[in-house]
């Protein structure tokens, strides 16, 4: 009885959310410096208007909402997968330093490769794009996060740990910077400002393409996800492998992490928010219902946030970075008052 | 059943710790134990002996340094990890807290040697967690959210997750811990039932000896490098538990089980 009662509520909820995400895409779409009215947008979707606004439609506004949208979900999916994971409710790819990493694969690709260019690091580094040298930086993180988090139980502890190791990375990148060419430091500074509108059709199909993979592979590993909300000896005890599956979630994360990052830049404070936006909502902690609850939630906030970002009326856009944090820490801290002894 | 002859649980030279970094650690001498179906075993004995670490070791969660752990006649080795997470079910003495986790979905985590890909539960899934519920006397919350419960409450919930795993062997370590005196013994007896009724083995660790020793069938004692295992009684009259309490202002009451201080 109460198992169908509370399909049909997340249902409900997921189907108004993905209405909820429609209604911001179009809008995402519509608005911004310049507002487009529906039906202008329309013909240009359709073919039947070419003229300077489907322009800026086809090859701008509709490209960018698509990257928020999969970038909203990459780093929701990403830390919800780290929370449980890590069993810490404020686990998440920024806060434990994994977009550091890659933001580190990005810099050792970007300015070392000038320094290295006869190394056979150099060489690797040189035939792998942003998105490989981003989703390395972001595993060696996530593997060290991982081997710090089964020594130290303590939450918080971990949680300076990832800090630590998010300053740690970004001297490295300090010193990578201080030796590279102005060119190399140029085009890695330009990366460190990221953006959604700064995405390339061929990397939007590398971020289409991680998205789903790493979607489709959270969304088959939602009963790992249960049976380690209690811990790794429970989730043993109840015939599961841990190291092996606790590894393909661990990369899933971090390979979705690695790729919105290589494209966008870091983005905090996402992948941190909605999990918990979703557990608000719908009181569940089943990942069957908070997968995809938290999916959608993903994608529609950061099409907001991209909304946010580029007000309309104004020529420059504001960083996403700033929007999302603006957005994400009030919601980090109420779940640090609200959650002190719930994991 | 063919196996109904043998003890659930058999130690045999069974030497507990850790192979920590080539070293290993033994934490307590070699010995041999059993229990069986339908017994309530408590496991007694100071802090930092290696309860805990038996009882990992019991449930194939960490390997024996060396000996063997038998269940129902077989090597825990020779059982694939989902074969033993249906003989052996245990709770831990983590105080877990998930948020928002609806009481019935713990006590489903225990279906999920049984479910497929998803963890979708069958009807029998799903009626095998309500008696398990309904075992441990809280039915009626099956829909509230599990981290919102007293100790009390929720070590009956952790209790009912085990059951619902349907094992004929259960381990628990210190499920009296964080209780109130009532509810120490509601839950030992709570165990003692599901030991008789179901014809489970039951062992259990605890620092309450006079709750053990009324209420254990047989009692597993760790002591100064030594173990003992026997029923209370017998235990009693080796002098076994004086040697536990020795150098304690504690004394226990031959007769009767009661631990009290000493005149």
């Amino acid at each position: 009885m109460h198992l169908s009662q509370r399909n049909r509520k997340v249902a409900v909820v997921g189907a108004a959310l993905a209405a909820l995400t429609l209604l911001l895409l179009v809008a995402d779409v519509l608005l911004g410096s310049e507002p487009i009215p529906l039906s202008t947008a329309w013909r240009a979707l359709t073919g039947a208007e070419s003229s300077h606004l489907s322009h800026i439609i086809l090859s701008y506004r509709l490209p960018k909402a698509a990257v928020a949208l999969l970038v909203g979900v990459s780093l929701s999916v990403s830390g919800l997968q780290m929370q449980t994971m890590f069993r810490n409710p404020l686990a998440d790819p920024y806060i434990l330093g994994v977009s550091s990493g890659a933001g580190l694969g990005v810099a050792l690709l970007v300015m070392g490769r000038s320094m290295w260019s006869a190394t056979a690091v150099g060489a690797l580094l040189a035939s792998m794009g942003y998105a490989v040298a981003a989703c390395a930086g972001a595993a060696v993180v996530m593997l060290i996060m991982l081997a710090i988090s089964l020594r130290v139980r303590d939450i918080m502890a971990v949680l300076i740990m990832g800090v630590m190791i998010g300053s740690a990375t970004s001297a490295v990148i300090g010193v990578l910077q201080y030796f590279s060419r102005e060119a190399a430091l140029k085009s890695y500074v330009l990366w460190t400002m990221g953006g959604l509108g700064n995405v390339t059709s061929a990397q939007l199909r590398v971020l289409l393409a991680v998205a789903l993979a790493g979607s489709l592979l959270a969304l088959l590993s939602v009963k790992t996800l249960n049976a380690l909300m209690l811990g790794e000896s429970y989730a043993r005890s109840i015939g599961y492998n841990v190291k092996k599956r606790r590894l393909i979630i661990m990369l899933t994360a971090a390979m979705l992490t690695g790729t919105a990052t290589a494209f966008c830049g870091p983005i905090g404070f996402i992948g941190v928010a909605t999990p918990h936006v979703a557990r608000m909502i719908i009181r569940e902690a089943d990942h069957r219902y908070l997968l995809p609850v938290t999916m959608l939630m993903g994608a529609a906030v950061m099409l907001l946030c991209d909304m946010i970002s580029s007000l309309p009326g104004y020529e420059t856009s504001l960083p996403i970075n700033t929007v999302t944090s603006l957005l994400g820490v009030p919601i980090a801290i109420l779940v640090i008052m609200r959650n002190q002894k719930v994991v | 059943m063919a196996h109904q002859a043998q003890p659930a649980i058999a130690l045999t030279d069974l030497r507990i710790g850790y192979a920590a970094s080539g070293a290993p650690r033994e934490i307590f001498p070699a010995f041999s134990a059993a229990a069986n179906r339908a017994e309530l075993v408590a496991l007694l004995g100071r802090n930092g002996l290696g309860k805990s670490t038996l009882l990992r070791t019991v449930t194939g969660l960490q390997p024996p340094l060396g000996g063997a752990v038998h269940l129902l006649g077989k090597s825990i080795r020779r059982y694939p990890l989902r074969t033993l997470a249906t003989l052996v079910s245990y709770v831990s003495t983590d105080n877990v807290k998930v948020g928002n986790l609806k009481v019935f979905d713990l006590v489903s985590l225990g279906r999920y040697p049984y479910t497929g890909w998803f963890g979708t539960l069958s009807q029998k899934d799903r009626e095998v967690v309500v008696q398990a519920l309904a075992m441990v006397g809280m039915e009626a919350y099956a829909w509230r959210d599990a981290s919102r419960l007293s100790d009390g409450e929720r070590q009956r919930v952790m209790i009912a997750r085990a059951l619902a795993q349907d094992a004929p062997v259960m381990v628990l370590d210190e499920p009296t811990a964080f209780l109130d005196l009532p509810n120490r013994y509601e839950v030992v007896l709570l165990l003692k039932r599901l030991a008789q009724e179901q014809r489970r083995a039951v062992l259990f660790s605890t620092h309450d000896m006079s709750i053990a020793l009324k209420l254990a069938d047989r009692v597993w004692v760790m002591c100064d490098g030594e173990f003992y295992q026997g029923s209370p009684q017998a235990l009693m009259c080796a002098n076994v538990f004086d040697k536990v309490l020795k150098n304690t202002r504690l004394t226990v009451d031959h007769s009767t089980g009661d631990v009290r201080l000493k005149e």
